[in-house]
């Protein structure tokens, strides 16, 4: 893409640049947002799980333990979001009437 | 979240993509938020596109913030023992699974419930 020069630092000038920036930022930061969200889950739950006593340093064993949970997290992350959307979609084909779709959106609302 | 994008068929299921480990320091690396963008360039045809990605975005990050809810009450239920392996076991994911299914139908029940509640 360096047909027009360094788009990084003039990408506002041609209006479907600027689009594509745009939207390239929005998907960006979202993706960040959702990394520092599962980031700040892995803490919680790896400092629980993998130092139960504080000790004056980290362990070998600690570090191991918190890395083994970080990778765990994610995999078990990516288990419950397929799970959820295909239940989700499952929900959403059988149709029964806009009573079932109200509740549908329940779960939803609820978030964190 | 409001209704109407569970009763578009349009669901953007595929796209959400699985995280992978590798891609999160990527991720840091790359993002930069200092970038400044004048939107009063665009024509209508544009803003109407990126109105609908926002849409789809927004939807989307609501998707994955119930499943970071979901994934933190559930590995609370089933990551109870030592954690020895960096893979997700067997058990593991046929609990992570049952946990997802049995909190949605909870919402369901408990929502129908209200409804029966609500026609008394």
């Amino acid at each position: 893409m360096s047909l027009f020069g360094s788009s990084s630092n003039n990408a506002t000038s041609n209006p479907s640049e600027l689009k594509n920036a745009i939207i390239k930022q929005l998907q960006q930061e979202s993706a960040m947002a959702n990394a520092r969200n599962l980031i700040g889950k892995v803490n919680e739950h790896c400092f629980n799980h993998c130092i139960p006593t504080p000790g004056s340093s980290l362990t070998s064993k600690e570090e191991t333990c918190l890395s083994q949970c970080m990778e765990k997290y994610i995999a078990f992350w990516n288990a419950a979001s397929r799970t959820y959307l295909s239940r989700v979609s499952r929900e959403s084909k059988n149709v029964n009437g806009p009573e079932t779709l109200s509740m549908l959106a329940g779960p939803t609302e609820t978030g964190l | 979240m409001d209704r109407s994008s569970f009763t578009s068929p349009a669901l953007p299921i595929t796209l959400i993509t699985p995280v992978q480990s590798s891609d999160i320091p990527r991720l840091f690396s790359e993002t930069r938020m200092d970038q400044q963008l004048d939107v009063s360039k665009l024509s209508d045809a544009d803003k109407k596109e990126l109105n609908q990605i926002l849409t789809n975005e927004a939807q989307k990050s609501n998707i994955q913030q119930t499943v970071h809810h979901l994934a933190d009450i559930c590995w609370k239920k089933c990551i109870t023992g030592r954690i020895s392996d960096s893979r997700l076991g067997q058990p593991e994911e046929t609990c992570a699974q049952n946990c997802v299914e049995r909190w949605m139908d909870t919402n369901i029940t408990v929502l129908k419930h209200l409804e029966a509640l609500r026609s008394q």
